[in-house]
């Protein structure tokens, strides 16, 4: 396990530094003065100057991009063009917004989707899973966006049960933000849970199908014990995997969602800075996401690797 | 004389498909008594493993089992509820696997795969399970049973995985045991020690056995009473060793001959039996081997041969049985 | 080689065969006919749509169905059919396109990756893994940074993330023949390697990309709409379905209809992608024929 865990991490390391120098390659393209984007617009000329001496930018570009790289682990990101000010406190910001929403999606993906699988996969065949399986195709057709619109006709506008922006007054209570969070939540958590269920629901039709599975009920054990026991830990374990990914995804997701209800996270963030050419944000933000994803790939290897015995022990005998 | 421990009267089982019901066993009936070891023999898709699952009820998905009586100890089991029939399995059937690296639980230890019945069905607590479970271990002949007691299948060798899942099988002390096919996936010296293992295991338990294989090797050694399935339907049923000394099938003559050609002297020429088995669920009109039996008439072709006593206790599905003379008279030594 | 070449390997080219194919196959009849008509209607666009998509009437905004205009108006006065209509073009063509660009760099540096093995093969595969999880979304940022926004870095960034999907799928036709005989005999006999993955590996590619390319075409026209709905698409006055909804969001409170329309267009669309998607992978999938023997 430790042999496991220390490749995954060095797997991990490798691919962050091959993500920086990707964004530092696809920025050095775009039309935009480094300098500038350390200091921000209100620069006055000599600061430019300095900087623009300190960035070396007659320097070779491993050296440039290595002191951009050391910069980035600092923290220090630049000043965004639009607001002039420091981009780490924008993205904190809009990190813990995005963190929320991505929160309470995956809750409640990970709980309807495992629970609707394994619903349908016990009833393999019959009227509930053909219903669950046909919601899922219909479910999956749709784009985030026309979902988010739609749900918002539903609940703000025709029934007024709901608010249509995802982001309460600040100081207001639990139950107003949620309110506020659940329209976004449900929109980013549909395409999750859709391929939950059916990722579900295929694994756990093929556990229930193995050899060790009639084992145990010839053991005597009754089919609730052994769907628990038996079948859910085996079904568990690539659901993890794909759970993971789909985490993963959700920042994708986000994107879309967070812009269809205005909702300050990294995504709308993220595509305001493209749209604006408020570069610094935008190389920021890429970085910030690229780690993201990269982080969470590997704490999902390592789960992985907890819960399979095969992997834990060793692997084969 | 007491009611047989297991009574199987006209024992059907058909799997739906779209085409409509395809039928893999059409009609088999068989006793066994308490204590006895009896085996029913067979290629694959002649619906013995079926057979056996039937008892317990456990089918794979899509398929439908009845009959006209499946009786243990006389009790009806196809009116039993799924709660009452999880009572029964593992306590008084239980059964052992072909497979036994697919047919235990990659995911837990193997002492928790023993110690499942006994914390749930006989109520142990957790360190009377664990200690009854190395019994058990021992019993089955696992070495270092401690150490294995915290392992995974996947650490074990063949041959104890097998006899894992024996211990798992005896666990409650079952009134029959039934054995699918349980060394076909092990080598010949392994083959050997299981066997002997499950011989022994009988006669200190008084346990009933029942033997699923197509290897009748592994039958002559262990088996008191023979039936011999073909494309659904037993087409023999007698002792061991009439059914050695005299078969009245000319599938059980020639899967005889086969098996003697293996045992034989190097050099011998191995007569495979031409042919294949019917298709799963094709309507058949006469008698299922005619296509392939080397006494073949044409009364055959156009009427099924019916079960019937050619001796005491020996019966035989064919129009021509009684009039088979032996050609070969003993079963070679082991 | 082009595309046309590479599905002509696999079906002799005759539409006689291929409509008797389609009309067995529920789905693919079904799905086969709205994708059609649909088609028909995004190259008939100019043709029929009663007015030009981008001209505008500030007398007649955020009107309801009606006469005039059947699917009613937007906030700038314009048709939202004629909009719609030619809205679909984009659609279709980034969709298809992207995929179809992803089908064929993919599958040629699958073949080859796979064929060459070794240190090529174990640098492409790292790669490919890096790509295939990264959500489209990300790369189109990244390329719209350096093109600029618009139809052309949708294609590219949605071909960039179905690319290592088709490579895959390349890679393992490649390395199942490359045991086979047929191929030791061509080595044997001194064919070079390009003829070997031309003659003798890219014919088994076909089906398995065929299958791939409807599977991935739904995925890449629901990425395009996202994209055009984020403003990355084709740039305004130019119609996209995406574009469609965005811009109807901000008046929802005074007409349902400007997003109402776009949204059930693209479902459709979408819908008949993936039917037709099942469908194929009925027709080419090895295990299902088997089943259904």
């Amino acid at each position: 396990m430790l042999r496991y865990t220390i490749s995954r991490f060095g797997q991990l390391i490798l691919l962050l530094a091959i993500a920086s120098v990707v964004v530092f390659v696809v920025i050095q393209n775009t039309p935009g003065d480094p300098a500038l984007m350390r200091l921000g617009l209100d620069a006055t000329p000599e600061q430019v100057a300095i900087e623009q001496a300190r960035l070396g930018l007659d320097r070779s570009l491993f050296e440039r991009y290595v002191i951009w790289a050391t910069d980035a682990l600092r923290l220090d990101l630049g000043v965004s063009f639009a607001t002039s000010q420091p981009v780490i406190r924008m993205l904190g910001d809009a990190l813990f917004h995005t963190f929320r929403l991505a929160a309470l999606a995956s809750a409640f993906a990970l709980l309807l989707g495992t629970g609707l699988g394994i619903v349908a996969a016990l009833n393999r065949g019959r009227r509930l899973d053909t219903v669950i399986s046909a919601v899922c195709s219909l479910g999956l057709s749709l784009p985030s966006f026309a979902l988010g619109t739609i749900l918002i006709i539903l609940f703000a506008i025709v029934l007024r049960w709901l608010p249509p922006s995802g982001v309460a007054m600040t100081g207001q209570s639990w139950a107003e933000q949620l309110r506020h969070l659940a329209l976004p939540a449900i929109t980013l958590a549909t395409p999750f849970t859709m391929v939950l269920t059916r990722f579900m629901r295929g694994t756990l039709i093929e556990v229930l199908s193995q050899d060790y599975i009639v084992t145990a009920r010839a053991k005597g054990i009754p089919m609730g014990a052994v769907v628990l026991t038996h079948a859910l830990r085996n079904a568990l374990i690539p659901t993890v995997t794909i759970a993971g990914m789909q985490i993963g995804s959700l920042l994708a997701g986000a994107t879309v969602t967070e812009t269809v209800f205005s909702y300050p996270g990294l995504g709308r963030l993220t595509i305001e800075a493209v749209q604006g050419l408020d570069y610094p944000v935008v190389q920021a933000a890429l970085l910030l996401t690229a780690s993201l994803f990269l982080i969470n790939t590997f704490i999902v290897d390592l789960t992985y690797g907890l819960i399979d015995p095969r992997v834990r022990t060793g692997g084969r005998k | 004389m007491s009611a047989p421990l297991i009574d199987a009267q006209n024992l059907r089982i058909a799997f739906t498909h779209p085409d409509g019901e395809k039928l893999a066993v059409r009609g088999i009936s068989l006793t066994i008594a308490r204590a006895s070891s009896v085996a029913i023999v067979g290629e694959s898709g002649s619906g013995k493993s079926l057979t056996a699952l039937a008892l317990l009820r456990l089918t794979p998905y899509g398929s439908r089992v009845w009959a006209d009586a499946l009786q243990l100890d006389g009790q009806d089991m196809l009116a039993l509820d799924e709660k009452r029939m999880t009572a029964i399995r593992g306590r008084r059937l239980s059964m052992i696997f072909q497979n036994p690296m697919s047919a235990l639980n990659p995911v837990l230890t193997i002492g928790r795969q023993i110690t499942e019945q006994l914390r749930r069905h006989v109520g142990m607590g957790r360190k009377a399970a664990e200690a009854r479970a190395l019994e058990l271990m021992g019993l089955v002949e696992i070495s270092d049973p401690v150490r294995r007691f915290r392992q995974y299948p996947h650490q074990l060798s063949g041959g104890m995985q097998q006899r894992a899942m024996i211990a798992i099988a005896l666990t409650c002390n079952p009134d029959l045991l039934i054995a699918d096919e349980p060394t076909t996936a092990l080598d010949v010296t392994l083959q050997a020690q299981i066997m002997a293992l499950l011989s022994r295991l009988r006669e200190e338990l008084g346990m009933a056995l029942l033997l699923i294989s197509h290897d009748l090797g592994v039958v002559a050694e262990t088996a008191d009473h023979v039936h011999v399935m073909y494309a659904g339907e037993i087409v023999e049923s007698a002792a061991t060793q009439a059914l050695f000394d005299d078969p009245q099938h000319p599938y059980t003559r020639a899967l005889l001959k086969t098996f003697r050609d293996l045992e034989g002297p190097a050099g011998v020429e191995l007569t495979p039996i031409p042919g294949a088995p019917p298709a799963l669920g094709r309507q058949i009109i006469g008698c299922p081997f005619a296509p392939r039996c080397s006494h073949v008439a044409e009364r055959c072709r156009a009427e099924a041969p019916i079960l019937r006593d050619v001796r005491a206790g020996h019966l035989a599905a064919c129009h021509f049985a009684g009039s088979f003379s032996n050609e070969v008279s003993h079963v070679p030594a082991a | 080689m082009t595309e046309a070449s590479l599905s002509r390997a696999g079906s002799t080219g005759s539409f006689v065969r291929l409509w008797r194919i389609v009309s067995r196959n529920k789905r693919l009849l079904i799905g086969g006919t709205i994708l059609t008509i649909i088609i028909l209607l995004a190259v008939l666009a100019s043709l029929i749509a009663p007015y030009s998509p981008i001209q505008q009437d500030m007398k007649a905004r955020l009107q309801d169905p009606s006469w005039l205009h059947w699917l009613g108006t937007d906030h700038l006065g314009r048709d939202t059919l004629s909009r719609l209509l030619h809205g679909l073009r984009p659609s279709l063509v980034s969709g298809v396109a992207a995929v179809m660009l992803a089908t064929l760099f993919g599958s040629l540096i699958g073949v080859v990756a796979g064929y060459a093995g070794g240190v090529l093969d174990a640098v492409v595969g790292r790669i490919f893994d890096l790509l295939v999880a990264w959500p489209a979304i990300f790369i189109a940022i990244g390329m719209i940074l350096i093109i600029g926004p618009g139809p052309v870095g949708v294609v590219l960034a949605i071909a960039l993330s179905e690319l290592p999907v088709f490579g895959r799928v390349a890679r393992a036709v490649t390395l199942a023949n490359l045991g086979m005989a047929h191929v030791e005999v061509a080595r044997s006999m001194g064919a070079s390697p390009a003829r070997i993955m031309r003659k003798h590996i890219l014919p088994f590619t076909v089906n398995p990309l065929i299958l791939q390319f409807a599977i991935s075409a739904p995925a890449a026209v629901v990425a395009e709409a996202g994209l055009s709905y984020l403003g990355l698409g084709s740039q305004p006055p130019n119609p996209s379905l995406g574009m469609l909804v965005s811009d109807a969001q901000l008046y929802l409170s005074r007409s349902l209809y400007g997003a109402a329309f776009p949204i059930i267009a693209i479902g459709i669309l979408v819908l008949s992608l993936t039917l037709i998607a099942d469908g194929v992978q009925d027709v080419l999938d090895p295990r299902r024929r088997r089943q259904l023997r």
